[in-house]
């Protein structure tokens, strides 16, 4: 069989065993689930048994390289991974860029099945004629960024998604990084690779070609993409700052403290971010993903203060202040910082927000010095220290490698109503500062748990006018007669619309696109339809391919369900229910998307019953209806 | 060997590249009607020890067709002399 586009085959591999074996990507789940996360998804509902303990040998670990990723279409190298998190016990899909997609099907794979446990630490390298467990009893303790390293010494050119100390020691809020540029699988990847011994999974640079199926049709397209891109006006601003550069360049780049109940935006004066945006940029070469004229990854080099000389690679850290005086050695402290999570495996929410959630109920006598052995403040020294504690599960560390929900729960004493996420994880982003948009209903809506990347788009940030979403929501696909119900001229629907921008984030996770906006704001319905039929030789249409999309998300919320997840689970967190403070003394209380209307839980009624009616589930158990599931063809899910 | 050259030669500046792969991506679709790095002519190689540096080099199958610095989008091809169409 000829396979355009697709590599054509899903690599098998047993880690008990030692087996590995091969079968041919069936073309009709192409059809049905378009590819990546949705055929991912379809696989862990056949092969992983809901109840699966996350970090035993019966979970599995999938990957996915979409169709489009490691071709020349700008902006898709996102490798996706799907397995039962250990943070909070969900099925979840997670997206990373970098090179592993690129190789993977040079090698001739669009998939990689993992299971077992192997009886010593190995790495997996795959490689064209299949894939071999190496030992890697000499790795194991090292970081994910010398591990790294050490496996590019011996065999470059190569990609690979190596873990550090925090996932061989089970850490629940671990993170794994590609090719130390691309975080993938927040909530516990590396930890359920700790727990199978896998220290590295590689891919090597095959002799398999990705072959379009209409190569002058497909460069047509893609050329036009690349001339766009490379002529946007924000492309040099974006080059010289990076994407940390560009998250802290927002004047919304604060993150609450004090447990979620202060916000300081002035920690820096707009003088002083633009300093610091300059510092950044003076100490930073990009990297990009394969086909990426956008690649705003940073290397950066230190050149002041304490931790000058330090190099690291730092995509999406927060410049931040940590309250001392010269900007210099906060830049330094700020590398500092991610560069060792980043070698630990750490994920820099969840464990930043569990951490502000101890200190918080330390400084109120909930919890002493007996239950933390340590001082505990929300600084620099308390989070280098406490990090390596929990990476290596020492002291506290132990308890907050558990995760949030766990040490609330093991501290007891009521810390659990201090204990502020979603299914678990810790939210990206607060209501109370951009008001209740997209990214707030997909972090309640997510299967995942707090995830926002389902709701990017004009919501990102606050009053956007609904002209916006109406043409996002034209981009997305959504049909006009939706489109009139949803969007009005003064308004739109935020339970609504969330479901379509999760859908449109899903069929990016399904090919293999990058959803960060300096690369998805070039992408329309209708060219990912010519791209994919230009590529694939598959005839489709917008409908269809979104349908895909949808069929993927509804997959998931399916695979959850049969764990025990519901409606009940899509709780939004008390502490959005009372007003955040500002340093200055402001109030930001919960409000509408508009800040028209001030919003307490039972207001969230309303949004959430159209987000479920909108999706076609049931609005008391938030779950597919069986008509929902035959509609999509997905009968046999019941 | 020159008379087989279609155009004027490529200048490689590989600190500005960025390992985006671009190059070699359409490089290879072009010489062998499929995306891989490893079927181009030409070549980016990361430097193993150091962070984020490449080498960029060329196979004897370069013809200087030039499509790998009409499309690097980081400024380290250029071929020398050409026109701008």
């Amino acid at each position: 069989m000829s396979y355009h586009g697709f590599a054509g085959k899903i690599l098998h591999v047993d880690l008990t065993s030692g087996e590995t074996w091969t079968e041919p990507l069936d073309l009709e789940l192409v059809r049905k689930f378009v590819g990546g996360r949705g055929i991912n998804h379809k696989m862990a509902y056949d092969l992983i048994p809901p109840r699966t303990d996350p970090l035993s040998p019966e979970n599995m670990i999938i990957l996915g390289a979409g169709p489009f990723s490691g071709t020349l279409i700008p902006g898709c190298s996102e490798l996706v991974a799907t397995t039962k998190f250990p943070l909070n016990n969900t099925f979840a899909t997670a997206s990373g860029a970098g090179k592993f997609s690129l190789m993977l099907k040079t090698c001739g794979f669009d998939h990689v099945v993992i299971r077992g446990r192997a009886p010593q630490p190995v790495y997996l390298k795959i490689h064209d004629e299949g894939a071999e467990l190496c030992e890697a009893g000499d790795l194991w303790g090292r970081d994910a960024f010398d591990t790294a390293d050490e496996l590019r010494l011996r065999h470059e050119p190569c990609s690979i998604i190596p873990i550090g100390q925090a996932g061989e020691n089970l850490v629940k809020i671990s993170v794994a990084q590609i090719d130390k540029g691309g975080t993938l699988g927040s909530g516990g990847l590396p930890a359920v690779m700790g727990s199978k011994n896998l220290k590295a999974i590689l891919a090597v640079e095959g002799t398999r070609g990705i072959k379009p199926a209409d190569r002058q049709g497909l460069m047509k397209i893609v050329s036009n993409l690349l001339d766009r891109m490379m002529k946007w006006p924000g492309r040099d601003f974006l080059l010289r700052i990076g994407f940390s550069g560009e998250v802290s360049a927002s004047q919304f780049a604060a993150f609450p403290y004090d447990n979620w109940n202060k916000i300081d935006f002035n920690e820096l004066n707009q003088d002083e971010r633009n300093q610091l945006l300059a510092l950044h940029a003076g100490c930073t070469k990009m990297l990009a993903c394969p086909g990426c004229p956008m690649g705003d990854k940073e290397r950066v080099r230190v050149q002041h203060g304490r931790y000058a000389g330090l190099t690291s690679y730092v995509s999406g850290m927060l410049l931040r202040r940590f309250g001392v005086d010269s900007l210099e050695e906060a830049y330094g402290m700020s590398v500092k910082l991610a560069d060792l999570l980043n070698r630990y495996g750490i994920c820099e929410m969840n464990f930043g927000f569990l951490l502000s959630m101890l200190v918080h109920v330390y400084e109120r006598g909930i919890i002493t010095l007996e239950d933390t052995g340590l001082e505990l403040k929300e600084d620099f020294e308390t989070m280098v220290r406490t990090a390596g504690m929990t990476a290596r599960r020492e002291g506290l560390g132990d308890l907050m490698a558990e995760g949030i929900v766990e040490t609330a729960r093991r501290l007891g004493r009521g810390v659990e109503k201090y204990a502020v996420h979603i299914k678990g994880r810790s939210p990206h982003v607060d209501p109370r500062v951009i008001g209740l948009g997209t990214m707030p209903m997909t972090q309640l809506t997510d299967p995942r748990g707090a995830y926002p990347a389902g709701g990017g788009g004009p919501g990102y940030v606050p009053g956007k006018e609904p002209g916006q979403f109406s043409r996002h929501g034209e981009r997305m696909g959504i049909p006009r007669d939706t489109l009139d119900r949803i969007v009005s001229a003064d308004s739109w629907n935020v339970g609504r619309f969330t479901r379509y921008s999760q859908d449109w984030y899903s069929l990016w996770d399904c090919l293999g696109m990058c959803l960060r906006a300096p690369v998805s704001r070039f992408y329309h319905i209708d060219t990912i339809v010519d791209l994919y039929q230009t590529l694939t030789g598959i005839e489709t249409s917008p409908a269809e391919l979104m349908k895909g999309a949808e069929r993927a998300w509804n997959v998931h919320r399916v695979l959850n369900a049969k764990v025990g997840f519901d409606r009940k689970d899509d709780r939004p967190p008390d502490i959005w229910f009372t007003p955040l403070e500002g340093a200055d003394g402001r109030k930001y209380p919960l409000y509408d998307y508009y800040r028209k209307n001030r919003l307490n839980r039972e207001d969230l009624e309303g949004p959430m019953a159209d987000y479920y009616d909108e999706r076609g589930w049931d609005r008391e158990t938030g779950l597919p209806t069986p008509e929902k599931l035959e509609e999509l063809d997905l009968g046999d899910l019941k | 060997m020159e008379d087989k050259k279609k155009g004027p030669p490529i200048s490689a500046d590989a600190s500005k590249c960025a390992g985006c792969l671009v190059c070699a991506l359409r490089c290879s679709l072009r010489f062998e009607k499929e995306f891989n790095p490893a079927k181009a002519a030409i070549r980016i190689r990361r430097l193993v020890g150091a962070e984020n540096e490449y080498e960029i080099s060329f196979t004897e199958k370069c013809d200087n067709c030039g499509l790998c610095a009409r499309h690097c989008p980081y400024g380290a091809l250029i071929q020398l002399g050409k026109a701008a169409a």
